[in-house]
């Protein structure tokens, strides 16, 4: 009987300790989620950089004047290259991603260049990498609203505190790429 | 004290499993919804339609289906107490896809908690046979690791032999049909059975030579869903993700409740002398 009275208390406290930990390590996986998600973006963002050189390769051939889009290009790759910091990464991926943007637009003018195996075969794998990126980015974005939301509810908002968990930032589109488009009809005199 | 103790060690397990289980909803809420075009290798979870990878005919029901499993069980009736014992009990291991729109993913069924509601149960005194399965077409929640096929465990990647054992099943039913005269209306009946096993065959065989040409016979190397080594859940099923976590939801309260209330009462027991 006394050693119920005994164990009692130490079963509580087991519990009650149990819960914690419990709380903490599911603290923990949400933020690694968040940790993997960005590597995972990063993964396919060095694939796409190393098609870039190729790109330029076979475009230079035939597109003698458009100099102004490849040096915003390469100057995209060196940025990235040099990248420490998520911020810098995300300003070279937009000055690539508009680049690339100019760049797919002018082929049209370019119909040997838009004929050519080796470009369409490049060009289809750099737009799936895009595609592919932008999935990953939506994907960190849920991540990062879960880890979020965890750490502002009770109870593991006082985990949250005491380990220095802390928001994370969202992968923001800039405000100049949800403008809409602006389209001008050709065919004027 | 003997009834005390077990009712202690069952209220134990009881809420054991009730953790484990709200562990696996909680998996399941802190982790998005991965598309297939761009899903990383890891735990992911995944939604979509099962397309076959090859067809399948559920053994007892004789349902195509892209995956089954089935329980057969003997009813024993004593007149005043009826209780069932499991006496057979498997499942397919043949991979299928899962196609979310974007892209498509082999599911290796091996080891996956399955969760599905597309049952059919028979009664054959004494026997009685339930047989789950999944049918093209289903939509799917998918959790599990992502990898190559090869490496997960148990992981039917070998189609190959598959298909063999297939067209073996196939050449046993033709010699069936001949050593069993008496199963038939008539001599053209038999023929007749005789044929339909004979196209089967023909057909098998040609979707064997196509799968040669197009895959070498392995499928090892596709990417895949399955039972990863570190990750315990894997969970299929045909439920959505809201139905799924509300089971768990109530399975975890009922046997919370039911081992506290006996986790108490055996402590009060106990206290009591």
């Amino acid at each position: 009987m006394e050693m119920l009275w005994i164990a009692l208390p130490v079963l509580a406290a087991a519990t009650g300790l149990a819960y914690i930990v419990k709380l903490y390590n599911e603290l923990v996986r949400v933020a690694v989620n968040v940790e993997k998600s960005w590597a995972n973006i990063t993964v396919l963002e060095k694939q796409r950089y190393e098609e870039v050189p190729r790109l330029v390769e076979i475009c230079n051939a035939y597109m003698k004047y458009e100099r102004g889009t490849f040096l915003k290009i390469t100057q995209a790759r060196a940025q990235f290259l040099e990248a420490t910091t998520p911020s810098a990464t995300a300003r070279a991926d937009r000055q690539l991603e508009s680049g690339l943007k100019t760049l797919f637009a002018t082929v049209e003018n370019y119909p040997d260049l838009k004929a050519e195996e080796n470009f369409r075969r490049l060009q289809g794998r750099i737009t799936a990498l895009e595609n592919a990126i932008a999935d990953r980015r939506e994907f960190y974005n849920d991540s990062v609203a879960v880890f979020n939301t965890r750490i502002g509810q009770v109870p593991y908002t006082f985990i949250a505190g005491l380990f220095g968990y802390s928001e994370q930032d969202m992968y923001q589109v800039p405000p100049e790429e949800t403008e809409p488009v602006a389209v001008t009809f050709g065919g004027g005199r | 004290m003997t009834l005390t103790l077990a009712a202690l060690i069952a209220g134990i397990l009881l809420v054991l499993y009730a953790l484990f289980n709200s562990g696996k909803k909680q998996v399941m809420a802190d982790t998005p919804t991965s598309k297939v075009r761009s899903v990383a290798m890891g735990f992911a979870e995944l939604k979509g339609v099962a397309k076959p990878r090859i067809m399948l005919v559920s053994p007892y029901a004789k349902l195509p289906c892209l995956y089954y499993k089935y329980k057969v069980e003997v009813i024993t009736d004593s007149g005043r107490h009826r209780s069932s014992r499991t006496v057979r009990e498997g499942e397919s291991g043949s991979p299928f896809y899962l196609d979310d729109g974007t892209g498509r993913i082999l599911v290796s069924p091996k080891g996956a908690e399955m969760r599905l509601t597309d049952r059919v149960q028979s009664e054959d005194p004494p026997e009685i046979i339930t047989e789950w399965s999944i049918r093209g077409g289903e939509r799917l929640y998918v959790a599990g690791t992502v990898g190559k096929l090869r490496d997960f465990t148990g992981a039917d990647f070998d189609q190959a032999a598959h298909y063999r054992q297939e067209l073996e099943r196939l050449h046993g039913l033709l010699a069936d049909v001949d050593r069993k005269p008496r199963e038939w209306t008539g001599p053209q009946a038999q023929e007749a059975a005789r044929d339909r096993v004979r196209q089967d065959i023909r057909q098998l065989e040609e979707k064997i030579n196509s799968f040669s040409r197009e895959t070498n016979g392995d499928l090892g190397e596709e990417i895949a869903v399955g039972k990863g080594t570190g990750e315990a859940t894997f969970i299929i099923s045909d439920m959505s993700e809201e139905d799924l976590a509300q089971q768990f939801s109530y399975s975890n309260a009922l046997a919370g409740a039911a081992g506290g209330s006996l986790i108490i009462y055996a402590l009060w027991t106990f206290m009591q002398g």
